[in-house]
């Protein structure tokens, strides 16, 4: 790096080469892994705390770029409580998205891979057989002798349906760590059990075919053994759920007919198809106006009623976050800086970026002079420094944070912030304990 | 469009009456600002429909203050924007700036008005050339004005970076090497570069993280403090509107419904609109349980406002009046102007509704006319006659019960192909 002293992001030819051979080793690596045939058992783990339906466990997601290897996220820890909201905020850049794409094996590849770390995910996964294969459940009929299979005119065993129409297949509740998941067995997860919505549904939609179309082949996909008629029904249900008062109508409609607040619906809608368990809402209203934020919010908070799910909400929005969410992760350069319940993270944030990006923001019921200013910007991605991310913008900084990077500190039993300011607070905190 | 096909005359008339007399402390005064686009043309290329972006603004601003302008997106806050800036042809209205009528101007006479009103735009990515260096892009129209000579050229940029916080060792250096934010920055170096009385600041923050909003939000202030500027500032961000604004606008679909000074506006809302708006920005504070009030559906289509009041389809407050006539807009208390039928006296409900009775006379006059000219007369005979074909031929199957979207297809098919016919 020191070839060209004005600028530090200068890299020289061999250096670019060596970046390039490294890339290219540590990119076949991550690949193999994930294309690997896996026994269920060897990504079989346990749940820290069973209230949980996922545990990020200090994640590691890398891009191995020509420019060298952005640490996107940098391990993050944090877990999601079954039936609750957990919001996820910072600035662009800072890893809110990397994190998500993880946990659904959705990061950009080859360059974006799952370093280290794992996902714990409580997934309920079908049965298989030694061959693989899914284990159909079978209608039953009593006669004298006992219970019996039934059998059709061809004397074929018949697999019993469930209310949309779909094929019954053995399930078993299983524990799996995503982050060691190989790409095959994730199918089964995702669009399944967790689904996503997307800050910009037109590029998750396909402009060529209908709403409808699009519905139903989730539904296809997802349902097995479901017919027709059925999917349409359901698509047509899941269309009215989202509150779209012409749900027939919007059915046959083409995505560029719709407004952006209505496609969002039609994305919840879709990620609604196959009754998920976590929904991971990446930026869903950032794109939307307030009057229309209001009522995705709305349907986003009454949707999590009905399916009794948990979602993962993603925004750089505090106001959106301080409405929706129980628990708050505030994330800053690929690692996350504090997080606690809504109320520890609003009433009393610590770490000094939480309580900048607070009082950056102007409120309309609020009334400041001049707004707080967070001097400087974000360090550059591809070569962190080795101590606390924030020194170079941190107006509190103390003798120590020259030193390593710091590490959590417990100041209640919810809330947890990385930062030397608050040392003293551990040892109280641990007193208590 | 009559100005566009006999602009000169009009030019050549307007030139001794631009000058108007504006109170000194005015900088900018609009009257009834109007920018239709062609949307449908018929046969011959005469416009026939209209999007009506702009529909009828009118508003005074004061030297040194600023403007705020909210709304939903497509509410045409850009469009005014841009017309005040003459950035669009075939802008109706008056706008008085600085005692010119900007509008009525030769394009010879307002370049030379041009550095006077500055635009800064949301996206600070797609507004600077990737070929220039940042000096050059900051310096480049000053030079074209002759604000500032070759030998002086340098310094004075330099100065003007320094005003909006870019160091000195940027000027050599191309903007993809920077930032959202310092993009920005130099955005606005760019246009102050120029030295205006007026900057159109069109969403120049939306596009920033919060952090790198308020640092932009507290450079514009300041310069505004140290130069005096005059800024229109357009976002959809109400909480930043109301941070940087002394006086707020509120439009919804091409109209003002509401304007008046910030505090009168904010703590004192008077239209239905407003309200909502207000109601739905989520406050940063998990213990405020908002009232809100829910707009139902989108907004709708400017190409077909609803008639009457353009709320009206998803107003709470909707009374029998808003459906049928629209609004005027009008000061309802010192300095605080709104278009709602909630605040009119009496009298104007009395007014306003025999008004609404001879324009739906009126209409259903036209509409009569309309209908009894042969070529209609024609179409309607043969749309009767091919709705009894359509009815005897469904009486006699008795399928269409099944599906209800069949025979209303059906008659539309028929009438199509009986019409060729003929
Ligand atoms: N496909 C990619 N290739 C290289 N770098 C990427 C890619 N996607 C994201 N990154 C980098 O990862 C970091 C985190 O990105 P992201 O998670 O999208 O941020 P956000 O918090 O805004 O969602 C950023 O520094 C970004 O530059
Ligand atoms: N050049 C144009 N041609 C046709 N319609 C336009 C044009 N520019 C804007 N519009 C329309 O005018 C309306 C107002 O747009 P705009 O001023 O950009 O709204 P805002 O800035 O409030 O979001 C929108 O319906 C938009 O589609
Ligand atoms: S550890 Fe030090 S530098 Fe980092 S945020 Fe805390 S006080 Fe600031
Ligand atoms: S005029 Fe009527 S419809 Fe329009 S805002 Fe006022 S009360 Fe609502
Ligand atoms: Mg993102
Ligand atoms: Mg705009």
């Amino acid at each position: 790096m020191a070839a060209n002293k004005d600028n530090k992001h200068y890299i020289s030819r061999s250096e670019s080469r060596a970046i390039a051979r490294e890339n290219s080793k540590a990119i076949r690596y991550y690949e193999q892994r994930k294309k690997r045939k896996a026994k269920p058992d060897e990504y079989t783990t346990q749940m820290q705390d069973d209230n949980n339906i996922v545990e990020f466990d200090d994640l590691h997601t890398y891009f191995f770029s020509d420019a060298g290897t952005v640490k996107a996220v940098n391990g993050v820890s944090f877990s999601i409580p079954a039936g609750s909201t957990v919001g996820v905020v910072g600035e662009s850049g800072c890893g809110k998205s990397v994190t998500s794409l993880s946990l659904m094996q959705l990061v950009q590849a080859p360059s974006g891979q799952i370093v280290s770390g794992s996902i714990r995910f409580k997934a309920s996964l079908f049965k298989r057989d030694e061959k693989g294969k899914k284990i159909p459940v079978y209608e039953m009929e009593d006669d004298e002798y006992g219970k019996r299979f039934k059998l059709d005119e061809k004397g074929k065993k018949i697999i019993k349906k469930n209310e949309l129409g779909g094929n019954v297949y053995e399930m078993e509740d299983r524990v799996v760590d995503i982050a060691k998941m190989p790409t095959e067995a994730m199918r089964s997860i995702r669009g399944r059990e967790i689904a996503m919505i997307f800050q910009e549904p037109m590029t998750s939609l396909n402009p060529v075919f209908t709403i409808g179309n699009q519905l139903d082949e989730v539904g296809y996909l997802h349902i097995e053994g479901i017919s027709k008629k059925q999917v349409k029904a359901h698509s047509i249900e899941m269309l009215k759920m989202v509150g779209i008062a012409d749900p027939e109508g919007v059915y046959k409609k083409f995505p560029h007919e719709l407004s952006g607040g209505m496609r969002q619906r039609v994305m919840i809608a879709i990620a609604l198809l196959c009754n998920p368990k976590l929904i991971i809402a990446d930026e869903p209203t950032t794109a939307l106006d307030v009057t229309i934020q209001a009522q995705i919010l709305d349907l986003l908070r009454e949707i999590k009623h009905k399916i009794n799910g948990s979602i993962m909400l993603i925004t750089h929005d505090l106001g959106v976050v301080a409405e929706m969410a129980d628990y708050v992760v505030v994330m800053y350069a690929g690692k996350v800086i504090e997080m606690g319940t809504a109320e520890d993270i609003f009433d009393h944030p610590m770490h000094p970026y939480t309580i900048g990006l607070q009082k950056s923001k102007p409120t309309v019921d609020g009334e400041v002079d001049k707004l707080y200013c967070i001097p400087g910007f974000v360090p550059n991605p591809i070569d962190m420094p080795d101590y606390c991310y924030f020194r170079d913008r941190c107006e509190m900084c103390k003798e120590k944070c020259a030193g390593a990077y710091p590490g959590y500190v417990q100041v209640s039993p919810t809330h947890k912030v990385a930062c030397y300011l608050y040392e003293d607070t551990k040892e109280d905190g641990n007193g208590k304990d | 469009m009559e100005k566009t096909d006999n602009g000169e005359v009009l030019e050549t008339q307007s030139t001794q009456t631009a000058e108007t007399a504006l109170p000194d402390d005015v900088l900018l005064q609009v009257n009834d600002l109007k920018k239709y686009f062609p949307v449908a043309k018929n046969f011959f290329g005469k416009p026939i429909k209209f999007l009506k972006a702009v529909d009828g603004i009118s508003f005074t601003l004061k030297k040194g203050k600023t403007l705020g302008i909210v709304g939903e997106s497509g509410c045409g806050k850009s469009t005014m924007g841009r017309s005040l800036l003459r950035l669009y042809d075939g802008v109706q209205g008056e706008i008085l700036f600085d005692g010119q009528d900007v509008a009525k101007l030769k394009n010879r006479e307002f370049d030379k008005l041009r550095p006077n009103m500055q635009m800064i735009f949301q996206d600070p990515y797609a507004s600077l050339s990737p070929r220039l260096t940042v000096g050059e892009i900051i310096g480049e129209s000053a030079r074209q004005h002759h604000l500032v000579d070759k030998a002086g050229f340098h310094d004075y940029v330099l100065k003007v970076m320094d005003m909006c916080g870019l160091q000195p060792h940027y000027f050599e250096r191309y903007p993809h090497e920077f930032s959202g934010g310092q993009r920005q920055r130099i955005c606005i170096a760019r246009a102050l570069a120029l030295q205006p009385k007026l900057v159109v600041c069109d969403e120049p923050v939306s596009a920033l993280d919060v952090s790198i909003q308020a640092q932009v939000i507290n450079m514009l202030i300041e310069l505004r403090e140290k130069l005096g500027l005059t800024y229109i500032f357009i976002s959809h961000d109400l909480s930043v509107v109301k941070h940087i604004s002394d006086d707020v606008g509120v439009m919804y679909l091409g109209n003002i419904v509401e304007y008046g000074s910030k505090d009168s506006v904010f703590s004192h809302t008077l239209h239905p609109y407003t309200k909502a708006l207000f109601s739905a920005v989520p406050v940063p504070n998990p213990h405020v349980k908002m009232n809100r009030i829910m707009l139902k559906g989108d907004i709708p289509s400017p190409v077909n406002p609803p008639k009457g009041c353009k709320f009206h389809t998803r107003c709470e407050h909707c009374m029998e009046i808003c459906s049928r006539i629209a609004p005027e807009y009008r000061e309802v208390e010192d300095g605080h102007f709104c278009s709602c039928h909630l605040y009119n006296s009496e009298e104007d409900t009395l007014r306003l509704l025999a008004q609404a009775d001879e324009n739906e006379r009126n209409e259903a006059i036209a509409a009569e006319k309309e209908a009894n000219k042969p070529w209609n007369k024609a179409k309607a005979k043969v749309t009767t006659a091919c709705k009894n074909v359509v009815t005897k031929i469904k009486n006699k199957f008795k399928k269409s019960e099944q599906t209800e979207q069949q025979p209303q297809e059906q008659p539309g098919q028929t009438e199509d192909s009986n019409v060729e016919e003929k």
